[in-house]
């Protein structure tokens, strides 16, 4: 025994000074290289563009343009669309498509294929590509990101430069997906791939579009100029950085020292914090979309309209702007249309803006049989008018603009109670119908029909207990979709103009959610490097990371500075 | 060695039941990864787009009892499934590629702490009273006691940021430096590794230090330290192989432990600092209810607590005689 203790002790011993010295190399040796090399700085740094895609960590290997996990930031770079949509304005530019030409009835669509536009590995692009890729989308429903297949009767190829599109019954909105959302991909490669193309990984892509794959680690990607493409002398940008970051914070202080010259962030106070430090920094947050505060319509009390006016009444939307969002997101409008989208305003709603009313609320709610209870909250038939009004946890700034509303809530007499839940729970519980209110974006498009579609259409709700597709107030209504269905049933400009002010009086009327503010594009950038980008004065296209295939717009419209 | 054995057959049990728990408590949440995969997407993303991606992702409608069933086949045949946040990268590519980054920072993080912790314990305690320990002691207690998070976000601000002597983000300088065994490569890993490493060793050095402290100071009081002064040994003597040998006992299992959750990375400094790691990829798949990726990343979890916890009992027998001969 005692012999073994000793012979470990001997050991331990050498174990230490072994573990010891090995720990001073170390140290040694990571003090060496921290005070050494630091920032080693590139040749011709100038006309490369660092943007930020995402801040979800390290990336797969996924060029696939219709995969859930494609590296953010390569779609419409590589691969391209038929046509160029500008979502500020809803201007239509052609792109790999010289022409198109939706049928007056709008059943069917025809697109020109342009002429001299190559794939990167030099082949042609011809109409065979542009009809492969469209029955591909219709063979696996798994590529069918914007449900097109149930719209779409045939795709024909008439000749090596047309494609016509005949519908299942007329739907004009169609070409939005068509040609701005559809990314075609080259029949040479693509018939080769085995299994659903959905779950393809596309390691190797190849494309139209101005930059093909240089290199691939999970934390950086960098794409390079495609030497073959079709519109002359551009990119100017040569080569593209995509970095993999792990949070806003990290993205943040990279983009102030100048590390990165293209961001999707939410900055507090963007002024003294970003564009207080050079001459160089910039922001620009036109609008993108309206946040609404969503009502279960299923559930009572919510099922009755003065309810719902009584609760917009009682909202404080500028102080939410104010006091919730740092001033960068303006009070919505009751017609639920966004400032770009003032052509369609109805005359007589001009300048009809929501006010802060807690009187009104009240007139309102005694009108239907309320009364003010001892505790200063309105019941009827022994009922409180009580709801949960749910939040994401994490969303600091809604969370912010959830206890400003319940605040003003309780006020006017509603026992309003915030409920902060984890995302997934949160969206789950959206998608089946299990809440009261809740905080939610709307999803836009080039017009105001996209969001009037998914926020009211019936095609997009379900029963509670099932998923909806994005009316999670589940609005159900005749009237709605009759108009929704004269906007996407002609081509004829006046009567879509006619649909959506239809649909703009339901939204005043009836109140089926309730606008809150105007959510923006996230959009912070620095000339530093390059010029041209999107700005108030030249709204080319829509800014920000975040927006595909737009990102391709604005770098084939910079420059590099000398 | 029967106590081996015992050990090892309930090891086999704790691992069948982790591997049930692995696969159940993922698909406890609600929803799916498809649906959660529409909401990452805030918006921009059609309505109609919740079907496709359901197929595309493979979403699995069968019963809960037929995928655990899969599961568990699929596990036999080392098959860990498809990662839908990676998509379409393996499970095991996943792991591949984040678990050596955890291992190294995370692992050397917890060496370097756990050495200069206990050394520091042992000193202080020699000299208890003395300037060392009146500053020390609290000055590791207060240091832990600083939010990680914060500390972390101020370090990398000032020396990263505004200082500019380490990098921003990231775990090498992926721009110019392939990743590989090369010299060049190894230096800037290790450059960029400093700072979070530093946080780590900053933030849990009090732990071992103070632990050291109290089982050494406990173990002055016994006579035996008291008898080997008095024998005349020399203060090193004492200090090393008569307190410190038996007051490290707790230190060494807290040691085998801390080692099996080595491979659970550290999500706030991965959080922080865009390091790669195994952490964040667990945040990831937590977000994304990517079931396959939480499933391989907790079996790796449980294996390697497993193993550390059979190491710590298989240490004990060698350090503890007590144990060895079965005496209490």
């Amino acid at each position: 025994m005692a012999s073994s203790t000793l012979f470990m002790q001997k050991v331990k011993v050498n174990r230490g000074q072994l573990i010891l010295s090995l720990l001073i190399i170390l140290s040694a040796v990571l003090a060496a290289c921290g005070s050494g090399g630091t920032t080693s700085t590139t040749s011709n740094k100038n006309s490369t563009l660092v943007l930020q895609a995402n801040q979800s960590g390290d990336y797969p290997k996924n060029y696939n343009p219709y995969s859930g996990s494609v590296i953010g930031g390569t779609q419409g770079l590589i691969y391209e669309t038929l046509l160029s949509y500008n979502r500020l304005d809803g201007s239509i530019k052609p792109w790999l498509a010289s022409d198109y030409k939706v049928a007056s009835d709008a059943t069917s669509v025809t697109f020109t294929i342009r002429k001299g536009v190559k794939w990167s590995d030099g082949q042609a692009l011809t109409s065979d590509d542009v009809v492969f890729t469209l029955q591909l989308i219709q063979k696996y429903q798994g590529l069918d990101v914007n449900g097109m297949d149930s719209y779409i009767k045939s795709v024909v190829a008439p000749d090596a430069s047309t494609v016509a599109v005949t519908l299942t019954k007329p739907y004009f909105p169609i070409l939005w997906y068509l040609g701005g959302q559809t990314y075609i991909v080259p029949r040479h490669t693509w018939s080769k791939i085995k299994g659903d193309p959905s779950q393809y990984g596309d390691p190797d892509p190849i494309g139209t579009g101005p930059y093909v794959t240089k290199n691939f680690t999970p934390q950086l990607v960098t794409l390079t100029k495609n030497k073959n493409y079709w519109q002359p002398g551009k990119p100017e940008v040569t080569t593209i950085k995509i970095p993999a970051f792990n949070s806003n914070s990290g993205v943040e202080l990279a983009l102030e020292h100048g590390q990165i010259d293209w961001t999707n962030l939410y900055i507090q106070n963007v002024e003294k914090s970003f564009v207080a430090r050079s001459k160089d920094y910039h922001y620009w947050y036109p609008t993108s979309d309206i946040v609404y505060l969503y009502l279960n319509l299923k559930k009572a009390p919510f099922n009755q309209l003065a309810v719902r006016q009584a609760i917009s009444a009682a909202i404080d939307r500028d102080q939410l702007n104010t006091a919730g969002e740092g001033g960068y997101e303006p009070a919505a409008t009751p017609t639920g249309l966004l400032p770009t989208n003032s052509s369609y305003l109805l005359p007589e709603y001009k300048g009809l803006k929501f006010t802060y009313n807690p009187s009104q609320t009240a007139s309102t709610l005694e009108s239907i049989g309320y009364t003010k209870g001892s505790d200063g909250i309105y019941q009827k038939n022994g009922k409180q008018l009580a709801f949960n009004l749910n939040v994401v946890s994490g969303f600091t700034d809604w969370i912010n603009d959830a206890q400003l509303m319940s605040r003003s809530l309780n006020k006017a007499g509603m026992k309003v109670t915030v409920n902060t839940i984890d995302y997934n729970t949160y969206y789950n519980n959206l998608q089946l119908g299990d809440y009261d209110t809740a905080m939610l974006w709307t999803n836009p498009g080039p017009t105001p029909y996209y969001l009037y579609n998914a926020l009211l259409g019936s095609t997009n709700t379900a029963p509670i207990g099932q998923l909806a597709a994005s009316n999670y107030e589940r609005w159900s209504d005749p009237a709605t979709d009759k108009l929704l269905n004269q906007y996407s049933s002609t081509t004829d400009k006046t009567v879509q103009m006619q649909a959506i002010q239809g649909l703009q009086k339901i939204l005043v009327e009836q109140l089926p959610s309730i606008p809150l503010t105007y959510e923006p594009y996230w959009y912070q950038y620095s000339t530093a490097k390059f010029t041209g980008w999107p700005t108030q004065s030249n709204p080319y296209a829509a800014p920000g990371t975040a927006e595909y295939p737009d990102i391709e717009y604005v770098i084939l419209n910079l420059h590099p500075v000398n | 060695m029967r106590h081996i054995l015992r050990r090892i057959l309930f090891y086999l049990v704790a691992l069948w039941a982790s591997v049930t728990l692995n696969f159940l408590i993922p698909h406890l949440a609600p929803g799916n990864p498809a649906q959660a995969l529409v909401g990452k997407m805030h918006g921009r993303v059609a309505p109609q787009a919740l079907h496709a991606l359901e197929i595309s992702l493979g979403v699995s409608h069968d019963p809960l009892y037929i995928q655990y069933f899969q599961y568990i086949l699929n596990l036999i045949h080392g098959n860990l499934g498809i990662s839908v946040t990676y998509m379409p990268t393996p499970v095991t590519d996943v792991l591949a590629q984040e678990l050596p980054w955890t291992i190294v920072l995370v692992g050397v993080s917890l060496v370097i702490s756990f050495v200069i912790g206990t050394i520091l314990g042992i000193v202080v305690v020699w000299w208890r009273g003395a300037l060392m320990d009146t500053i020390l002691s609290p000055f590791f207690t207060f240091l832990s006691a600083i939010p990680y998070f914060w500390l972390a976000l101020i370090l990398l601000y000032y020396f990263g940021a505004q200082l500019g002597w380490f990098p921003l983000h990231g775990g090498y300088d992926a721009d110019n430096i392939d990743q590989g065994w090369t010299i060049d490569f190894i230096l800037s890993a290790a450059q960029y590794a400093f700072l979070p490493a530093l946080t780590i060793v900053i933030g849990s050095i009090s732990g071992w230090m103070l632990g050291m402290r109290n089982a050494m100071i406990t173990t002055l009081s016994e006579d035996y330290v008291l008898m080997a002064e008095a024998k005349g040994l020399t203060t090193w003597r004492v200090m090393t192989s008569y307190a410190a040998r038996n007051a490290i006992l707790p230190n060494v299992t807290q040691f085998a432990l801390s080692i099996g959750f080595v491979v659970s990375g550290s999500i706030l400094t991965e959080v922080v600092f865009s390091y790669p790691g195994i952490g964040y990829a667990t945040l990831q798949a937590v977000q994304s209810l990517d079931y396959s990726l939480l499933q391989g990343i907790f079996l790796v979890i449980s294996i390697a607590v497993l193993v550390a916890n059979l190491m710590a009992d298989v240490l004990y027998v060698i350090l503890d005689p007590r144990v060895r001969t079965g005496k209490g």
